[in-house]
């Protein structure tokens, strides 16, 4: 159904829409599959706890998706997590700060370590999966010597813990829920309907023609990596505060869980292709099949071998999508 | 003796001084002390305890290993500290096998080693000292039947399905919970190390089965996750819990009566432990020997106190 309309390159953002309706319809089997089998599955308190776990790994994973429709990957958003949470703590903690300002800090901590990633990957030319791993040690490294190895707790409360991940709207809906469906429209909207979201996509189709059509490719790269960052940011504190805890060894594993996410949503790893809805289904999928496995009772020790075995058959089924993209 | 004891350690800081004011007037020992992963705040307190050791005897104590697990990066450790020709090692072994050439090449060289917080007894370390995870376990399993007399369905949860030293714990748990009489039901519930997600995937086990008495969770990740369960969907009394280990959420949950117990090893004693008998044989060849650190269950009565010295990297 998509050969006739690939076909035409300006309405590639809108297309992929139409792709959604796959991965929508086989997270709407999964949730059937684990109603039947547990009756616990289809329950307000369950959903809630569902979409808070997709708010943590989505809104990075969105963002991820972005990056990657560029042609790079950031395997360092993990590392920018902690440092966001061990800034925040520390100035907390150790410097009397105000959970607020501190918090702000946090953030534009992990602002620049985006920048630091764009400019490194943009001037230096260095593929992306080696550029961002490297600055995912030392971003880590960062981490663990601001914070000793320490994990950080924040004893006091503030309005800032509620606003972030503690409270609960119209007496059950978690807050993060809220954060999630905020940075779930922003995203959509810049991916899919402004002339930025039509550059990411043909900087990552294609980028020399990109270049030659007068798109400041290597800016919008950039821009992306920023994005990227500011999303892990933003979880960070939401998790934060829903924790009131941080420790410098969390979000580890968080970058690959982001990028899969991506793919099950019919993200390609060679760019140009995505959309933000598929990315924000893939990370509920994933979330999904993780619940859905502990409340029929499965054993820990199969757990993750399911998990691995849906994002398999996800990338098989992007493969095919991928390759009838190409013929045309 | 209180007096005597503090004379003889002034003593011996002063000897460690003039030590090192007198320029190799008395050799000054050097000992490594390598963990499996130095960044885990589990070993805060059996850093200070080795460097506490050092300070008293008037050794150079280095403490070092990868920053999060990795078994072949140890080696290497060890393996550079084996090149520095240091005078003893005390290092964790978290497998069975996997040290043991390296510690042969060790004390093929002279060098002293002693295994401490994870054992490997065919490595052909010269002693033990740490808690026994089997033990832990059952140490927690006998809290568990202590909190519900009457057993009932309770949630094991780890963070890691397949780890040794948590494996072990388990197994401890279920050893005791098994031979109640069919009383306990138990599931194990395996979460990552991730706190949101263990959060999240421990309510749903909850959820999932109204009946559960008890959560314990035999490492501190879960376990803090277990205390923000019963805080936020306020279960205080309702079902029991229980952790591993010392960190500031476990222990403030015992505090306000959330979380009734975490079990501590005591790891300040197997760094100080560690370096003291290393010094020893050195120093008057006194053999060493295994030395048990003990399983001290943390509850509501000795909590205080506790955090205090935890928050001093005693604890």
């Amino acid at each position: 159904m998509n050969k006739s309309a690939t076909k035409n390159q300006k309405n590639k953002s809108r297309i992929v829409l139409g792709r959604d309706i796959g991965v929508l319809i086989a997270a709407i089997l999964i949730a059937v599959f684990f109603t039947i089998a547990s009756p616990v599955f289809l329950t307000a308190y369950n959903f809630f706890n569902l979409l808070r776990q997709t708010a943590q790994l989505g809104i990075i994973a969105m963002a991820m998706t972005m990056l990657i429709i560029s042609g790079e990957f950031d395997l360092s958003v993990g590392a920018i997590y902690a440092v966001t949470g061990v800034v925040t703590g520390i100035l907390v903690k150790n410097m009397g700060f105000n959970i607020w300002p501190a918090a702000l800090i946090g953030f534009l901590t992990a602002l620049l370590l985006g920048f630091v990633n764009g400019t490194l990957i943009s001037t230096t030319k260095i593929n992306s999966f080696i550029g961002t791993l490297s600055t995912q040690m030392i971003f880590r490294g960062i981490a663990m010597v601001l914070s000793q190895g320490q994990p950080i707790s924040f004893l006091q409360s503030s309005i800032f813990f509620d606003a972030f991940g503690r409270a609960e709207l119209f007496g059950n809906i978690p807050v993060q829920i809220f954060w999630l469906l905020a940075w779930t429209l922003i995203s959509f909207y810049l991916l899919h309907r402004t002339s930025f979201g039509v550059k990411v996509f043909a900087t990552g189709d294609n980028r020399l023609a990109a270049d030659l059509s007068g798109i400041k490719t290597m800016s919008i790269k950039k821009t992306c990596f920023m994005i990227t960052s500011a999303a892990a940011g933003l979880s960070s504190l939401i998790s934060l505060a829903f924790l009131k805890t941080v420790t410098p060894t969390q979000g580890s594993g968080l970058e690959l869980e982001a990028i899969a996410a991506g793919v099950i949503g019919g993200t390609s790893m060679s760019g140009g292709v995505g959309s933000i809805l598929g990315t924000f289904i893939g990370t509920f999928i994933m979330a999904e099949v993780r619940t859905g496995l502990v409340l029929m009772g499965t054993d820990a020790y199969v757990q993750d071998a399911f998990v691995g075995l849906v994002i398999a058959l996800a990338v098989i089924i992007n493969v095919r999508f991928s390759i009838s993209k190409d013929r045309t | 003796m209180k007096r005597v004891l503090s004379v003889f350690i002034a003593m011996l800081l002063i000897a460690g001084t003039i030590g090192t004011v007198g320029a190799q007037a008395q050799k000054r020992y050097k000992f490594v002390v390598i963990t499996h992963a130095t960044a885990v705040p589990f070993f805060v307190p059996v850093r200070k305890g080795a460097e506490d050791a050092g300070k008293l005897i008037g050794a150079d104590v280095v403490y070092t290993g990868p920053t999060g697990f990795d078994i072949q990066q140890q080696v290497e450790f060890v393996k550079s500290a084996i090149a520095q020709k240091v005078d003893g090692i005390a290092m964790t072994m978290p497998d069975a096998n996997a040290f043991n050439a390296v510690v042969k090449e060790a004390m093929s060289k002279g060098i002293p080693v002693i295994a401490i917080n994870a054992d490997a007894p065919e490595s052909g370390r010269l002693a033990y000292i740490g808690q026994g995870n089997y033990e832990a376990g059952r140490s927690m399993g006998m809290q568990i039947v202590k909190l519900l007399p009457n057993g009932g369905d309770v949630l094991l949860t780890t963070h890691t399905a397949g780890a040794e030293n948590l494996e072990d714990r388990i197994r401890g748990i279920k050893d005791v919970l098994d031979a109640q009489g069919g009383k306990f039901k138990y599931r194990v519930v395996a979460t990552g190390t991730d706190m949101v997600r263990a959060v999240s995937l421990i309510s749903s086990a909850l959820q999932a089965n109204p009946n559960i008495k008890g959560m314990f969770g035999v490492e501190e990740v879960t376990g803090s996750a277990i205390a923000q369960i019963i805080e936020r969907d306020r279960l205080k009394g309702k079902v029991m819990a229980g952790g591993f280990d010392l960190v500031t959420d476990e222990l403030v949950a015992i505090q306000k009566g959330n979380m009734q117990f975490t079990i501590d090893q005591q790891p300040y004693l197997q760094g100080f432990q560690g370096v003291m008998e290393l010094y020893l044989l050195k120093k008057f060849n006194l053999t060493p020997c295994d030395i048990n650190t003990g399983i001290a269950p943390v509850t509501a009565e000795n909590v205080n106190e506790v955090m205090k010295l935890a928050a001093e990297g005693y604890r």
